[in-house]
């Protein structure tokens, strides 16, 4: 019997040792710079970095009324059209003194910049250049050119995949044998003119500034690597840390997304009464299943 | 070893694999890299990616600034005449492929820097021929010295003629060097490189020019006329190009004060510059012809002249005027795996016959082909895997043609795993492939089906279960299935086992009283036991009922109307065999159950 | 020691070496994990197999390994298309 026993304790702890690698694998999920993908693609490290204290996530325009100056909002990777109050929010955020940063390159970011009748704008097509970090075009590294406010450390980033924009004041700048690729060939055509072009661009709004660059693929995971070249990781902290809160919008933006499932679980890891809950939940189920041995 | 040890070192084992799977709890990994690496419109994977750093400032530009700076110093040694060190320099330059291996790995055929770098080879092409230009040069400076000693008239003014084209050939040459030192010149320009060396290089080369070939200077051309009156030479035309027939004719005659009679019979040779040729014979009249195709000669001012004998005409001026060609190329996949198939012409004023035409691929590798008397050249090349260009040319060299080029063609070739059978024709593979993919499928599929029949004597799906009997624990009987089939010699026949009374008219009761008082009650319950087993295993159909112990039979006949009594008779019976037990009252609880049973298995065979 | 019982301990302890030199390779493959699984299986049926009789905890194993050879033929049809496809 005590062998059936020993046999017993084994097999539970390989089942509850699966339970929980399930539970992982099902709270995470494949979708593009959602914050709940540990995948490459996801931003889970990006996130799980974020110092809670200093960080608030934005899911409604009205909370951002509060904040007056040194604040600083990241717009990740919109995917819809901004709605009128969003907009007016983030005008009236940015004239009240604070940074508002928007990072993408082929989603709805001309819209906000539209409405926030700024000079920059994102331009269609990969930007490829000969100075690149991977074996590919699209790998872009990029250098700063200007003394911008937001990075002090970062001179060189790694991009993924970026667009160019045009306007503003330029801070970062891709070097002068780049070009964009209009034809998603990789290769630079007898069409397509090679010169230098800007990725991360400034420009004042009211008393605060909006900043633009053109690839939100510096917040995936795969480009958080420790062994990446480049000042990526500076310029990261550098953004999210220092003497001020940083403001992440969930409204309109990918980092959001998750899928039925893997919300609920991460709901449950994140909330820490819910956790006791079940935990208490399991041991009464184990004092039920052997009551009949305790009695 | 001990169950208890061996279960410790399994838990053991379990909880090392739990621990390191615990530790990828951030990047649970079901999947390796290769099935993981899907196409995405917004980002690479560049764990999937291989590192290549390439910085434009450190690895392309000095490259170029390396093949600007190669031709200043050249020209320079041209002017100055120190041929040795210009030879070595331009050596130097048309080894240096380190730019177009970068373009190449860069897939950047298309760009400025792939202009640059042909510009580049264009330029160490005009300077190659502007040193060898510049050695024929001198050649001829010293000849013409030595003819001019020698008082040969005819050697001279061939000397002088072609001196004059060399010279015409040189500017030609510097102007085609300024334009393609203008396209590097911008190239250079927009990436910041310095172009000093550069436009040093076509000053010089000007100032060179100037030199060689003061344009103001007239060529007195001093001929000391040696005139025959008694054989002529005519040129019609006197000027051609490529293709063209020069038709030479004349007469062959001797003055006799007065009187001119022609000769006949007479063998006249024609001479281009010093070269016969032609031999004729002069006809009854004494006149004489000669055509001579425009094909390979050069272009420029050439002389003619004919001899007969001692006898020699005037000298007459032939000029081949040189016209441009137009080169093409098309390159095709062969049969044969890796090889291409490349087709082109060659074209001037008309199709370039019989010439030699250089097939390019990936700028370094050479092969040779020949124009037929079409124009049009066949050629199979053997290239490796991988991405190529080929590009054919035309120098024109010894021909009065300007040397041309194709356009680049640019062509993948991938060797298939299969080999291609040339002889039979291109069909479509992938039926059979989806055929010998499904047939491969069906294998496994029938695989599986064989594994489950191939235990022998039994049949694929089992027919009634064999769940009547349970395992108790520590048992360890195995119960056999119950099979539709059953051997006969399993099943038992209706008696017969060693211990029973043999059957008769005797009932069992009696059998069972006669053994009560010969073997006692242990022997005679038995007897009993296994006359009952062996009538309700006929009953049941249950092959070697002898394996199962007497709980196992009363478990077995469960459906049974007898199964009650018979359960009893099994505990009673164990109190007796088992448990000792020989009172009274388990004897008469013994023949209750035994009458109740028999009875109740009679009236079930009837 | 019981048959059956030293064959579930044979494959455990199988499976576990399998994950081990996976996890120290860093090359977790499902397929693989799939492959190994049977063919560990496969040869302790064969070891425990009786000639002439069919012990219960048998009876149904041999449904799941055929079951297991029709996936592992899945799995090489579909290594076999792409292949080709490349």
């Amino acid at each position: 019997m005590s062998t059936i026993r020993a046999a017993f304790w084994v097999a539970g702890a390989i089942l509850l040792g699966a339970v929980l690698i399930l539970t992982v694998h099902l709270s995470a999920n494949d979708l593009e710079f959602s914050r709940y993908n540990n995948d490459w693609n996801g931003t889970s490290d990006f996130f799980a970095g974020l110092d809670r204290h200093q960080v608030v996530m934005i899911t409604d325009p009205a909370q951002l009324a509060s904040y007056r100056n040194n604040t600083i909002l990241l717009v990740i990777a919109p995917f819809r059209q901004p709605k009128a109050a969003e907009i007016s929010a983030y005008r009236a955020f940015a004239e009240r003194g604070n940074t508002l940063f928007l990072a993408d390159d082929f989603g709805t970011g001309n819209s906000i910049l539209r409405g926030l009748d700024s000079r920059i704008i994102i331009l269609e097509g990969n930007l490829s250049s000969i100075d690149q970090e991977y074996a590919d075009p699209y790998s872009v590294a990029v250098y700063r050119r200007a003394n911008g406010s937001i990075t002090t450390r970062a001179m060189t980033l790694v991009l993924n995949r970026p667009a160019a924009l045009d306007g503003g004041e330029t801070i970062f700048m891709t070097s002068l044998l780049s070009w964009i690729d209009e034809n998603g060939d990789k290769r630079i055509n007898a069409d397509e003119v090679m010169g230098q072009f800007p990725v991360m661009a400034e420009e004042q709004i009211g008393r605060g500034k909006l900043i633009v660059l053109s690839d939100p693929s510096i917040f995936i995971n795969a480009m958080q690597e420790p062994d990446q070249t480049g000042d990526n990781r500076l310029f990261i902290q550098d953004l999210v840390t220092g003497n001020r809160t940083v403001l992440i919008d969930q409204m309109n933006s990918r980092t959001r997304d998750a899928e039925g499932i893997s919300e609920i679980l991460h709901l449950i890891r994140t909330t820490i009464s819910i956790e006791l809950l079940i935990l208490a939940l399991l041991v009464l189920t184990a004092v039920w299943a052997w009551r009949k041995r305790i009695v | 070893m001990r169950n208890d040890v061996r279960y410790l070192i399994l838990a053991l084992l379990g909880l090392c694999v739990i621990i390191a799977l615990a530790i990828s709890f951030s990047g649970p990994l079901l999947y390796s890299l290769e099935t993981d690496v899907f196409p995405s419109q917004f980002h690479e994977n560049t764990n999937a990616l291989k590192a290549q750093e390439i910085n434009s400032t450190t690895d392309l530009l000095p490259l170029m600034q390396d093949l600007l700076d190669y031709s200043g110093p050249i020209i320079l040694n041209v002017r100055i005449q120190d041929i040795d060190q210009a030879r070595r320099d331009l050596e130097l330059f048309a080894k240096d492929r380190r730019l177009n291996n970068l373009i190449i790995k860069l897939d950047m055929n298309e760009s400025e820097i792939e202009e640059f770098s042909q510009s580049s080879a264009n330029q160490e092409k005009l300077l190659q021929e502007l040193l060898n230009s510049s050695i024929s040069l001198d050649q001829l400076r010293s000849l013409e010295i030595q003819y001019r000693d020698q008082n040969n008239p005819t050697m001279l003014t061939s000397i002088q003629l072609q001196g004059e084209t060399l010279r015409k050939k040189i500017r030609l040459l510097y102007e085609q060097y300024r334009v393609e030192s203008s396209k590097i010149v911008t190239v250079s320009k927009k990436v910041g490189l310095d172009t000093t060396s550069q436009e040093q290089s076509v000053q010089d080369f000007e100032l060179y020019v100037n030199t060689v070939d003061p344009q103001q200077q007239v060529q007195q051309i001093d001929i000391p006329i040696r005139r025959t009156s008694q054989m002529s030479l005519l040129l019609y035309p006197d000027t051609g190009s490529y293709g063209d027939t020069i038709r030479c004719f004349g007469y062959y005659f001797s003055l006799y004060g007065y009187r001119v009679s022609s000769i006949p019979g007479k063998q006249v040779t024609l001479f281009l510059d010093t070269t016969p040729v032609g031999t004729v014979t002069t006809d009854d009249v004494g006149s004489y012809t000669v055509d001579i195709p425009v094909d390979k000669i050069t272009s420029g001012t050439h002389v003619v002249h004919a001899e007969s004998g001692l006898t020699q005409t005037d000298q007459r001026t032939l000029t081949i005027v040189p016209v441009g060609t137009v080169t093409t190329l098309t390159v095709s996949p062969s049969r044969k795996a890796g090889e291409i198939l490349c087709t082109g012409t060659v074209t001037a004023n008309q199709p370039v016959r019989n010439a030699p035409v250089e097939l390019v691929w990936d700028g370094t590798h050479a092969s040779r082909a020949t124009t037929d008397a079409k124009g049009e050249f066949n050629a199979a090349l053997n290239l490796p895997n991988g991405n190529h260009t080929v590009q054919a040319r035309f120098t024109g060299a010894g021909y009065p043609l300007n040397p041309s080029e194709s356009d680049i063609q640019a062509i993948d070739i991938s060797i298939p795993l299969i080999p291609f059978i040339p002889f039979i024709p291109h069909v479509d593979y992938s039926f059979f492939v989806y055929l010998g993919v499904l047939c491969i499928f069906s294998l496994f599929v029938g695989g599986a089906v064989y594994y489950l029949w191939r235990t022998p004597g039994r049949t694929l799906f089992s027919g009634k279960r064999a769940a009547r009997t349970e395992l108790s624990g520590d048992a360890g009987t195995e119960v056999p299935a119950i099979s539709d089939e059953g051997t006969g010699a399993d099943i038992p026949p209706d008696t017969h086992s060693p211990d029973d009374i043999p059957a008769g008219e005797v009932s069992l009761f009696q059998r069972y009283a006669g053994l009560l008082q010969s073997a006692g009650l242990s022997e005679a319950s038995h007897a009993v036991y296994c006359e009952l087993a062996g009538r309700i295993a006929h009953d049941l159909r249950i092959s070697r009922y002898r394996v199962l112990t007497p709980r196992e039979m009363s478990r077995s006949c469960r459906e049974r109307p007898y199964c009650g009594a018979f359960s009893r008779l099994v505990s009673v019976y164990e109190q007796i065999r088992y448990g000792g037990s020989l009172s009274a009252p388990v004897r008469t609880e013994f023949e209750t159950t035994m009458q109740t049973t028999d009875s109740q298995l009679e009236g079930e065979h009837h | 020691m019981k048959k059956k019982n030293l064959a579930a301990i044979v494959l455990s302890v199988w499976l576990v070496i399998i994950s081990i030199f996976m996890l120290l390779a860093w090359r977790i493959d499902i397929e693989i994990f799939f492959v190994l699984w049977l063919i560990g299986i496969l040869i302790v049926v064969e070891l425990m197999d009786t000639r002439f009789s069919l012990p219960p905890y048998l009876r149904y194993i041999k449904y799941l390994i055929a079951a297991g050879i029709v996936l592992f033929g899945g799995i090489v049809t579909q290594k076999i298309l792409e292949i080709l496809s490349k």
